[in-house]
């Protein structure tokens, strides 16, 4: 399976569902800068138990990310400098992120750093549009930047590691580092 | 990843698009150890092999009807312009890479189509069903149907030539099985329909199914689409 979506054709709806930085028919790539954010994301989407675990296999591939401009709001703080409320880049619902996607790529961002809402403490990289993989250590030429990305197949069919499934931040569940962020900040 | 809409579906035989996918992939092959004319000749008789299927293939009506496949022979007279103007054959630009792969992603969703519009036949979800999830239990399958569970047993022992109840609700389970069937095993899929969601409200895939099939579709479809791919939440 690919590990990125692609549009090849403008007259053909892409079928990624709707996720927190792409509505319905926009293309998003999303990825964690720690494996156990990427882990996280999945028990979060689809509520898994520690029995749910043992029917799950999962491709897991490692990106070299190289990009025109990735917006930076990793931390919370970040974000509040910049003028953006940081609650949104944690909460359920994904309204306003969808709103400040726009924004960014309208500033010329194509992708962005946010705080993972699966896994409190991590990073999650998005990146805006479609994408497609270039094999580890090609060299991509410059013109192609933020269209090719180096993606390395590190695991097939692995199990979701069950030791996250404590640690995951669940629907509905407050965010453990947005909330200390926000008690740091009153 | 992306996937058509049923109206642009045509039937094209499995193997025909397997052969254009090796052609294709032929043309952007690296060759070891030859010279950069040596690869430039090797890469314009591989896209020559390439053109001529294509073009045998727009003379079939199944071919020539579809809209990718025109968007697909628009792409070959682009890249034979690519592969010439590259006249040492190293394409440091990638002009005939990026050609290729675009290529290559209109003919892999040449399959996915083709393969997800098979399944809109009852008959031939039924029996993809069945096969799919030849590990979990004959009753959970005929929950997932909404059929008896000797519907079922009858499905494994003989292929099926009609499906006289629930045709639609079959289809809707053979496209979720089609997303869900590369990330979680068999009994898992079985467990998945039977699994409340916040996504439904805290409803099960099954709940919405046996409900209205018609509204259940789209939110499964994202459902099932969401278990598969990448995901931010």
């Amino acid at each position: 399976m690919e590990p990125l979506w692609s549009a090849p054709l403008a007259f053909v709806q892409p079928t990624q569902p709707p996720a927190r930085w792409n509505s319905r028919g926009e293309l998003a790539q999303y990825a964690a800068q720690q494996v156990d954010a990427a882990w996280a994301e999945l028990i979060r989407q689809e509520d898994l138990s520690a029995h749910d675990t043992a029917y799950y296999r999962r491709s897991i591939w490692m990106l070299q990310i190289t990009e025109p401009r990735i917006a930076d709001l990793s931390t919370f703080d970040r974000a509040a400098h910049c003028g953006i409320d940081p609650a949104i880049l944690v909460d359920d619902d994904h309204t306003r992120c969808h709103a400040l996607r726009a924004e960014l790529e309208s500033a010329g961002f194509t992708g962005v750093l946010a705080p993972s809402a699966a896994l409190p403490d991590a990073t999650s990289i998005t990146l805006f549009g479609p994408r497609t993989a270039a094999a580890p250590h090609e060299r991509i030429p410059e013109r192609l930047r933020g269209v090719y990305v180096e993606a390395s197949l590190i695991a097939e069919e692995a199990l979701v590691p069950a030791r996250l499934l404590t640690s995951t931040r669940r629907h509905g569940d407050d965010h453990a580092a947005f909330e200390a962020w926000r008690t740091s900040v009153s | 990843m992306p996937m058509i809409t049923d109206a642009t579906h045509t039937p094209i035989p499995d193997e025909e698009i397997d052969a254009l996918q090796t052609c294709a992939l032929a043309i952007g092959a690296d060759a070891e150890n030859s010279s950069s004319d040596e690869a430039r000749h090797r890469r314009l008789a591989a896209y020559r092999l390439f053109r001529q299927m294509m073009i045998a293939h727009a003379r079939t009506a199944e071919w020539r009807a579809n809209p990718i496949v025109q968007e697909l022979l628009l792409e070959v007279l682009t890249l034979e312009g690519d592969i010439e103007a590259d006249e040492d054959g190293l394409d440091p630009d990638w002009r005939v890479r990026e050609n290729l792969d675009r290529i290559s992603q209109i003919v892999e969703l040449l399959r996915r189509n083709h393969e997800h519009g098979a399944l809109d036949d009852a008959p031939t979800a039924a029996r993809f069903v069945v096969g799919e999830l030849a590990g979990a239990r004959d009753e959970d399958i005929a929950d997932i149907c909404g059929v008896e569970t000797r519907t079922i047993r009858n499905w494994r022992k003989h292929q099926p030539g009609t499906i006289r109840v629930n045709g639609d609700r079959v289809v809707l389970a053979a496209q979720l099985i089609y997303d869900l069937r590369g990330t979680i095993t068999a009994p898992g899929i079985a467990r998945w329909f039977r699994r409340p969601r916040h996504q439904l409200d805290g409803r099960t895939p099954l709940d919405l199914m046996n409900e209205n099939i018609d509204k259940a579709a789209g939110p499964l479809r994202d459902l099932s689409r969401s278990a598969r791919g990448q995901l931010a939440t």
